[in-house]
């Protein structure tokens, strides 16, 4: 008898379900993103798998040729710097622009308001500039003979070394510009997060025994580790972005490739020389590459990371 | 009821006639890079529709970077613009990867090209078809800074006239004044280093476009006497491009080895500050001058039969020397004309400006850019741009750098065979 | 082990003064309790003694030392938060002996000292969970824990018990006085209820408005209010003060009052202290307006004319609402204040019988 009757209860249930309408709405509001996002993203990402293994023919159906691409992008004349160079650049950055701006952070959130005011404004002030323009003014500012550097140093009888011709210190010279730029978006970031930290957590360590040493890496960076992850992806995907017009402007991938980068590269292939093949494969390999730095540094910070 | 029959035939067929009335103007498309010189490019193509009322020319601007590869890619689609601005030096990409015209083929038989010069004309020839006429040329001349000189002790009248004395001269101004004596552009990679290595006697190409073969005693030479000015007598600016160009129009650097294509921006922008000269490009001891040209040539790409007429109308009157030669004297590019040189116009603004007459006097000594072939030519200028680089840096001497670029040359030429 | 003595510590912020001249004396083991209502300066003052906020003027002293501008680091006291303050990131056992890594002293030593400290809060059980997986009261005992784990001279309590419900508050306030006691270790407690205030304090200290309004033990306090603010903060409910006129023609009162200039003087008695009597016999009369019954007894509030005045009686003895009745109290509970200062005015009177 019960058997009967759960017989009847479950096929009562899966009709009425049947019957209940999907509700269309979510899907909806969703469509007109998820469109774009489908044509605008995903759909340039097949087709560059589809260019980097095929040769274009314009008299006829595309030619596959497999690997061919890749091969002439790795056997590339300056693909072995631009490579060298892109990792250089995306992991000498992070100190700066990951980590630097903590200490500044919490600098700024034990001021008072008006002055902490006043530095986010400051230090905020780069990341609003556009790149070219902080490119052109720095090239100025550094320049061993007319510079502002020169200028001040020049009375004192020093001379300004040539940074941005010097094959040792180019690469440095852009790291550095563009950690300038994002350190106080950085900062502002990590002021969000300072802002979840309640003051008594770090009255009580005070109370504890703990200097400003101890509260800052025993408290304030395990509890700012959410953000810390967030800023270094962010902070990734930033750096890509710019990586390209410093170099446009201050030292097209010289000298001697020392601040050419992958990047650069898939520039100079499609742009100055319309290599379509090869592009599609230089970005390709930028897209693995970058993919397989994000998984490994999620795998790793997720272990270290505290959510509240 | 005649008349209404008439007014309605005729309206018929204008109707029906519509689209075969060859009395129809044709818009052709020319793409350039003129941004200075626009207003002179504009006026000059109103003229031709004055003087032609079948054809209309879209003029449209486009960067210089990124000019050569929109062609490529409009032609991939089939929207390729009717007569294009190309650096001379991408002429054989073109003709491999876009389907340029070849200009023998207009309806004069190629007739027009008689107006241009033949050592100019070269720079568009490709396996035994003309593919581009010049337009837009300069040849490298040195600008020097007088003021500059005489403060060093050196006569400005009496500017070097070899590379030799350019050194000797370059290190006094060094010495006397401790300013820089001379920065090299590169003229976008590898202009710079391709006219001192073939104005030494050497040839940046085989014959066959198969193999460089640039690295001769003398371009060695050449190169090294360059690495000995840089590191030995530091009279060299190794700047960036952008600061070596901004410190010599500040007065801060004696000479600026580039193309003639410059002299109507850095004349305004030397005004108040410097007085400027313009001298010839030094020969290499006593050989004679050779130097290849920079800039760019017009080349057709339409497709339609009628528009491709349209487009061969517009470059033989681009290319009557009257235009040639006005356009010469308003942008300060070289004329291209045969006997330019005597034209009436010519000889006056030569008159009135002699510093571009230098140019205007190395026209015979022109010869064609190297025309890189293959797939990988940004590479290729890479490595010319680097062999510099390190030349100037004392990374190396000229004797081991320059025979290794050419041998990488030549097997990137032969990896971006198609 | 640890003598407090502030000397005259003032702080202002700006404009605001939050502590006006506070000069106490903490003997060695004593429980003191400040208390008052919000923004009195009583949580400033405890602050100032950690070492957490600046003093403007004046001094403190701990052990006769002079620790006005020392770190709190280097004051050796420990604190219990309002709201805990346990490290959210860490156990209850490394929130615990946190302080005692600082001291780098061996981790088997300081996991001894742990468990030792958790065994007498009774939470030894809960040393490897984290702060969001326990309840706010054994939250409560951690962070007493980690004070107590510490050996400091001296404890301070900012409003521990102010986030527990009314029931876990009552044993709370028990144990926590208790520990106290068994350790000896002076403490400074603050609070804005005046029963935490009462049933813990050695001492206590009345603030409001930056001011001290009064200093002394419980029994001191209750009988012997020093104002008029005072006698109706502590007491629940509070003191009746109503001005002496409002109460009857002065002859029908005490002859001793005869002598009071009843403009100028505000009465206060006790609710508990107000029993009912006959209309005809008494010497004040009201009417009875509203009865809250809380137990055994009955709060009655009546009306005398405009004033309203409570009493406290068992619910036997209570009259009915909106009956007239008649006032009396016993003589010796009589407070005088004066009406402008608020100022107790002279001894307690005792009217003859």
């Amino acid at each position: 008898m019960t058997q009967t009757l759960e017989l009847v209860a479950t096929t009562r249930i899966e009709r009425t379900a049947a019957r209940r309408k999907i509700d269309l709405r979510p899907a909806v509001f969703l469509a007109p993103f998820v469109v774009l996002v489908a044509l605008f993203t995903y759909w340039p990402l097949i087709q560059l798998v589809y260019l980097s293994l095929f040769k274009l023919n314009r008299s006829g159906p595309d030619r596959f040729i497999g690997a061919d691409n890749f091969l002439g992008v790795l056997d590339n004349a300056q693909f072995h710097d631009a490579a060298y160079n892109s990792l250089i650049y995306i992991f000498l950055s992070i100190p700066f622009k990951v980590f630097l701006p903590i200490p500044l952070a919490v600098f700024i959130w034990t001021m008072g308001a008006k002055l902490g005011n006043f530095y986010k404004a400051a230090l905020f002030l780069p990341t609003l500039l556009s790149f070219v323009v902080v490119s052109i003014v720095w090239i100025w500012m550094l320049n061993p003979v007319m510079g502002l550097f020169q200028s001040v140093i020049g009375p004192l009888g020093l001379q300004m070394p040539s940074l941005l011709s010097d094959v040792a210190s180019a690469i440095y010279v852009i790291i550095g510009v563009g950690a300038w730029k994002l350190i106080g978006f950085n900062i502002l970031l990590y002021l969000a997060g300072l802002s979840a930290i309640s003051r008594d957590y770090v009255e009580a360590m005070r109370l504890d025994g703990a200097g400003d040493w101890v509260v800052l890496r025993r408290l304030i960076v395990p509890l700012l580790s959410p953000t810390i992850l967030f800023v270094a992806i962010s902070t990734v995907v930033f750096t890509i972005q710019q990586v390209f017009t410093p170099i446009d402007v201050m030292t097209q991938g010289g000298p001697l490739n020392s601040t050419t980068n992958l990047f650069y590269l898939v520039y100079q292939y499609m742009f100055e020389s319309f290599n379509v093949g090869y592009s599609a494969a230089g970005a390709l390999l930028i897209f693995l590459l970058l993919g397989l730095i994000i998984a490994a540094k999620m795998i790793w910070f997720e272990k270290l990371v505290h959510y509240s | 009821m005649s008349k209404f029959l008439l007014s309605a035939v005729i309206l018929a067929s204008s109707i029906l006639s519509a689209p075969v009335n060859a009395a129809d103007p044709v818009t052709i498309n020319f793409w350039h890079y003129q941004n200075s010189n626009r207003e002179v490019l504009t006026q000059t193509i109103k003229e031709f529709e004055a003087a032609n009322p079948g054809v209309k020319v879209q003029e449209l601007f486009k960067d210089l970077t990124n000019l050569a590869t929109e062609i490529q890619a409009a032609r991939m689609v089939g929207r390729a613009p009717d007569v294009a601005q190309v650096l001379a030096r991408l002429t054989i990409g073109m003709v491999e990867t876009s389907n340029p015209v070849p200009l023998e083929r207009g309806p004069d038989k190629g007739a027009f090209l008689a107006n241009v010069a033949s050592n100019f004309l070269a720079t568009g020839a490709y396996k035994g078809s003309t593919y581009a006429v010049p337009h837009s040329f300069g040849t490298p001349v040195v600008y020097i800074n007088r003021d500059l000189f005489r403060a060093a002790g050196l006569d400005p009248d009496k500017p070097p006239r070899t590379w030799q004395e350019l050194r000797e001269q370059g290190l006094q101004i060094k010495q006397k004044t401790g300013k820089h004596a001379m920065f090299v552009s590169n003229g976008g990679r590898d202009v710079g280093p391709q006219q001192m290595l073939v104005n030494a006697g050497a040839n940046m190409l085989s014959e066959d476009f198969s193999r460089a073969t640039f690295a001769t005693p003398d371009a060695i030479a050449a190169m090294q006497l360059w690495q000995d000015m840089a590191v030995v007598d530091k009279s060299v600016a190794v700047f960036t491009e952008r600061e070596n160009y901004s410190l010599f129009m500040a007065g801060q650097i004696g000479m600026m080895v580039t193309s003639i294509a410059s002299f109507q921006g850095a004349q305004r922008s030397a005004k108040g500050v410097f007085d400027m000269g313009v001298a010839h490009y030094p020969t290499w001891g006593e050989k004679p001058r050779r130097v290849p040209n920079s800039g760019a040539s017009l080349m057709i790409f339409s497709e339609a039969p009628q528009r491709r007429d349209a487009a061969f109308r517009f470059l033989a009157y681009m290319m009557k020397p009257e235009v040639t030669n006005r356009w010469a004297v308003q942008s300060g590019y070289l004329p291209i004309a045969p006997g330019a040189k005597n034209a009436d116009i010519v000889r006056a603004y030569v008159a009135e400006e002699l510093r571009w007459g230098v140019a205007v006097a190395q026209m015979d000594d022109l010869v064609s850019t190297a025309r890189w072939p293959g797939t990988r030519v940004v590479e290729i200028q890479i490595v010319l741009e680097n062999m510099v680089s390190a030349l100037w840096q004392g990374k190396g001497r000229a004797a081991t750098l320059v025979p290794a670029a050419e041998k990488e040359i030549t097997r990137l030429i032969a990896a971006g065979a198609n | 082990m640890a003598t407090i003595h502030f000397s005259q510590v003032c702080k202002t912020f700006g404009e605001v003064t939050a502590v006006d001249r506070l000069d106490l004396t903490i003997a060695d083991g004593e429980f003191t309790v400040f208390v008052g209502p919000s923004g009195c300066g009583k949580t400033t003052s405890l602050r100032m003694l950690a070492g957490l906020d600046e003093v403007t003027s004046g001094r403190i002293f701990i052990d006769e030392r002079d620790v006005t501008h020392e770190q709190p680091k280097a004051r050796d006291m420990a604190m219990v938060f309002q709201n805990y303050a346990l490290y959210p990131h860490m156990t209850v056992a490394e929130n615990i002996g946190f302080a005692l890594k600082l001291r780098r002293l061996g981790r088997a030593e300081v996991a001894e000292q742990v468990s030792r400290a958790a065994e007498m809060l009774d939470i030894a059980h809960l040393l490897q969970r984290r702060p969001k997986e326990l309840s706010g009261g054994q939250r409560q005992r951690v962070a007493v824990c980690r004070a107590i784990v510490r050996n400091p001279k001296v404890f301070l309590f900012d409003e521990p018990l102010s986030n527990l419900d009314p029931q876990l508050r009552t044993s709370a306030r028990g144990e926590i006085r208790a520990l106290q006691r068994r350790l000896g270790v002076t403490s400074v407690y603050v609070t804005h209820d005046q029963i935490e205030a009462m049933t813990m304090a050695d001492r206590i200290v009345i603030m409001r408005d930056g001011k001290v309004q009064q200093i002394g033990t419980p029994v001191e306090i209750f009988e012997r209010p020093a104002n008029t603010f005072v006698a109706g903060f502590i007491g629940n409910p509070p003191m009746n003060i109503l001005p002496l006129a409002a109460l009857g023609k002065a002859a029908g009162l005490s002859p001793q009052l005869a002598g009071v200039d009843q403009s100028e003087t505000m009465i206060g008695i006790r609710p508990e202290h107000v029993s009912f009597v006959s209309v005809s016999s008494a010497a004040t009369i009201a009417r009875v307006v509203q009865i809250e019954m809380i137990g055994t007894e009955c709060l009655v509030h009546a009306e005398i004319g405009a004033e309203r005045i409570i009493a406290r009686v068992v619910r036997p003895l209570a009259p009915r609402i909106d009956e007239t009745v008649g006032l009396a109290w016993p003589d010796d509970e009589i407070h005088l204040f004066d009406a402008s200062s608020g100022r107790r005015m002279g001894q307690n009177l005792r009217l003859s019988a």
